[in-house]
């Protein structure tokens, strides 16, 4: 058993600083915000799916603000090249030398919008960034900077002409977080705040002070790897995973990622809630963004109309809470 | 018009037949029947639709109005043509505004709604019939192809407003995929751009089908003549009449002349000079002529109805065949017979057991089935699924709980095994909430959502009590935080109020 140390409760305060701070400027998707900083201080990296318009790369700008981190933008195209994400040598006349030019993912936070409007080849020029933090340009590996996190985006409803993330890729996000339309008082309040006295059509992110240094976020995520967890509780999220793959309504159920990724989550989870240890809690409500990329629903379950998201819920009603 | 000359085979066809054969004219003279057609229309179409430029539709109605007009340039054009096939689609062009106007009162308003339009067409424009001749003509030329000049409009209309619907589609695929238009149906209606779409479809739709129905329509008519008037035969003869006068053969030729007396025409046969008396007095004659008392025989399949073969009095026709059966078999054994006289109470007396048969079967079943009752299917407290016996592990059971939950707590806390402590009032909290207040709780519940549910559905102060409680548990369970002494008492203190059934109310 551990005391709340002093560096634990000022994290607290950080993230829970954090967090007011973008809710000032994106209105309407708590869920959203806190689940992008949960993966944030779990070093993971998220997959936004929604209709284009909800305020993704708002988002974005705003973390990127409020710890004065570089902030990045692709937008994956058809033809983008590897080189377009990762950077590339280019000779220089004067001084004969070829020199490294550096491509988007060298930042803090990079949004990759629309990624599967890419092909694989390019998907997969993330891959070595996102998991090993490291790029590689003519050979040569250049360290990613720190922190670094990708958000990469997908719109739901035009699937003409994109190419689905593979599977490999797919399990490198630690989670898959959905952004729905705001409720009705939500926008009004967005409505009000982009038109008064605004000329652009999007929020500005002006309004957000940087309250967290950019050096202080892989403390804050040090500070989450050390909450405490139970081994119950890693239990529960181990048998969550494990049971997805016998369950009935999925092909293929989440691999070792998914617990690992289950325990980060729920860590920084419970740091968000300002609370030092993990419960079963965290596990069970981290379950659906951390699952619901990495299962496939059988044939039969999507030709029934089954969601991958009830199926998921489905699932967490059978798997028993932790023994004690 | 010289039958000599007929550009197409003559031989008596089946109605269809002649419709196709008007459709294979239509595609031969196509393009000069589509200048027949738009050089007229799309004048008065262009005309109509400024004069209707606020209503495009009323235009349209106006255009497919007035279409019997154009259409009788289109026939006139194919009947010279069909006979004689230096004819020049200018030339019908240049007498349109005669052809077109002639007889407008029966194209326009008389005719305009005839269903075998196209059929009766040549009537009035070729043969110029009027009146109650006109309608004679017709009730005579109907009698053997009426109903396919019916279809003839019928599958002419529908092809018209599949065009209309093909030429929507057609601007439908041409809309991109990014534009993501979900129409509905009210705002499809409302669109400005709808009528004059519908106005130009319904005019594209018109000028494709028109050459293909009027011809078919003509070919018709010209395929009921050939049966009527021997068409064929007559052809057959100047054929024979030609080759034999060129090779000096009288005696043919004299039969041949003979039978050519007949001048064809457009117009209907010639009428001999005869009193209606006399004609009619001929016409009986023939009647009864051999050639009308034929006694041929044909085999064809007819469709019997089985319900239409009635079986002999009320009974069921299988129980007949059955006391048939029977009397037949027992009739060749020497001790039954004459059974045959008892045919009727034998049939009774089958009927009787068969029905005996079926209430047995039913009383079997009821029998066989009496203790199963019907799935209940209603979603009362009965289908709620039985309490977990266990949760998070603990037992549940309210055999396995002390008598006195306080004092066991409290004597294990002394004891310094907090956690066994708390478990136990966590425990006895949860079984006291499972059993006695039946709250919906299951294996899958975490702690906090336990807590949620408690506070739902308990009263408030059960509910703070077991909030408390659930706080110091997930405390003392996950981050191994024990609690203090005083903690403890409070908790075992407040307990008293919480185990009280009487809170619910």
């Amino acid at each position: 058993m551990t005391e709340p140390t002093l560096n634990l409760n000022e994290a607290i305060q950080l993230v829970q600083r954090m967090r007011e701070q973008i809710s000032r400027v994106v209105v309407g998707q708590q869920q959203v915000i806190d689940q992008v900083l949960i993966a944030m201080l779990a070093t993971g990296h998220v997959l936004v799916e929604g209709v284009p318009g909800l305020g993704k790369t708002l988002l974005v700008k705003a973390l990127a603000k409020c710890f004065q981190g570089q902030f990045g933008r692709i937008q994956f195209t058809p033809d983008l090249m590897p080189s377009d994400v990762t950077g590339h040598a280019l000779y220089d006349m004067k001084s004969e030398q070829f020199k490294i030019r550096k491509g988007p993912a060298f930042c803090n936070l990079l949004l990759a919008d629309e990624i599967n409007r890419a092909p694989a080849k390019t998907q997969s020029a993330l891959l070595e960034v996102m998991q090993e933090k490291q790029i590689t340009i003519e050979g040569k590996p250049f360290p990613a900077l720190s922190p670094f996190m990708v958000l990469a985006t997908q719109n739901p409803i035009e699937q003409e002409g994109t190419y689905p993330l593979p599977e490999a890729e797919l399990d490198r996000f630690m989670l898959k977080v959905l952004i729905d339309y705001p409720s009705e008082q939500e926008e009004q309040d967005l409505v009000k705040q982009v038109t008064t006295g605004q000329v652009q059509d999007t929020l500005s992110v002006d309004a957000i002070e940087s309250v967290v240094a950019a050096t202080d976020i892989p403390k804050l995520q040090k500070i989450t790897a050390q909450i405490q967890v139970d081994d119950a509780v890693f239990d529960y999220a181990v048998r969550i995973a494990r049971s997805s793959r016998e369950w009935h309504s999925f092909a293929h159920g989440a691999g070792p990622r998914a617990s690992i990724a289950l325990i980060r989550a729920a860590r920084a989870q419970a740091l968000l809630d300002g609370r030092e240890f993990v419960t079963p809690d965290d596990v069970k409500t981290m379950a659906l963004p951390v699952m619901r990329h990495r299962v496939a629903l059988t044939a039969e379950m999507e030709i029934e109309g089954l969601k991958t998201d009830q199926a998921l819920q489905q699932l967490l009603q059978e798997v028993e809470a932790p023994r004690l | 018009m010289d039958l000599s000359k007929i550009s197409v085979q003559v031989r008596p066809r089946n109605p269809y037949e002649a419709i196709d054969l008007g459709f294979v004219m239509a595609r031969q003279w196509f393009i000069p029947l589509q200048l027949l057609w738009l050089v007229p229309a799309v004048p008065v179409m262009l005309i109509s639709y400024l004069v209707f430029m606020e209503q495009p539709l009323w235009a349209l109605l106006f255009v497919w109005w007035i279409k019997p007009l154009f259409e009788s340039i289109q026939l006139r054009y194919i009947s010279e043509k069909l006979f004689d096939d230096g004819i020049r689609w200018q030339h019908s062009l240049r007498q349109a505004h005669k052809i077109a106007l002639h007889q407008w009162f029966t194209k326009l308003v008389i005719q305009r709604l005839a269903f075998s339009r196209s059929f009766n067409m040549p009537v009035g424009e070729l043969e110029q019939l009027k009146g109650r001749r006109r309608s004679q003509r017709l009730e005579t030329l109907h009698r053997g192809a009426g109903s396919s000049g019916l279809w003839l409009t019928a599958v002419g209309s529908s092809i018209e407003s599949i065009l209309v619907f093909g030429v929507f589609s057609l601007a439908w695929l041409f809309i991109p995929i990014e534009m993501d238009i979900d129409f509905d149906f009210d705002m499809l209606l409302s669109s400005p751009l709808l009528f004059p779409t519908i106005t130009i479809a319904g005019f594209i739709a018109m000028t494709l089908v028109s050459p293909f129905y009027v011809c078919g329509g003509f070919m018709l008519y010209i395929n009921r003549r050939t049966w009527l008037e021997a068409w064929d035969i007559e052809l057959t003869f100047r054929q024979l009449s030609s080759d034999y006068q060129g090779r000096g053969k009288s005696l043919a030729a004299i039969i041949a002349g003979a039978l050519l007396f007949t001048q064809l025409s457009w117009s209907p046969p010639a009428e001999a000079n005869l009193s209606r008396e006399e004609s009619q007095s001929i016409i009986l004659e023939i009647l009864e002529g051999d050639d009308f008392h034929e006694v041929k025989e044909e085999q064809r399949w007819r469709w019997i109805d089985p319900q239409e073969e009635q079986a002999p009095e009320d009974e069921p026709g299988f129980l007949h065949d059955l006391g048939k059966w029977l009397v037949d078999k027992l009739e060749g054994i020497s001790l039954f017979e004459g059974i045959s006289d008892w045919y009727g109470v034998i049939v009774s007396i089958l009927e009787a057991l068969l029905w005996g048969l079926v209430i047995a079967v039913f009383a079997y079943l009821i029998y066989r089935f009496r203790g199963i009752k019907a799935p209940d299917l209603s979603f009362g407290k009965e289908a709620k699924p039985p309490p977990p016996s266990h949760l998070f592990g603990l037992e549940l059971n309210q055999e396995n709980l002390p008598e006195d939950v306080i004092d066991a707590a409290q004597s294990l806390w002394q004891q310094q095994q907090f956690r066994q402590a708390l478990s136990l009032l966590y425990r006895a909290a949860l079984t006291f909430l499972i059993h006695e207040r039946h709250l919906p709780l299951n294996s899958s519940h975490t702690e906090q959502e336990c807590m949620r549910l408690c506070l739902q559905h308990e009263p408030q102060q059960r509910g703070q009590f077991f909030q408390q409680l659930t706080r110091h548990w997930i405390a003392l369970a996950y981050a191994h935080q024990p609690l203090s002494d005083e903690e403890f008492t409070a908790l075992c203190a407040a307990w008293s109020s919480f185990d009280q059934e009487e809170l619910a109310s």
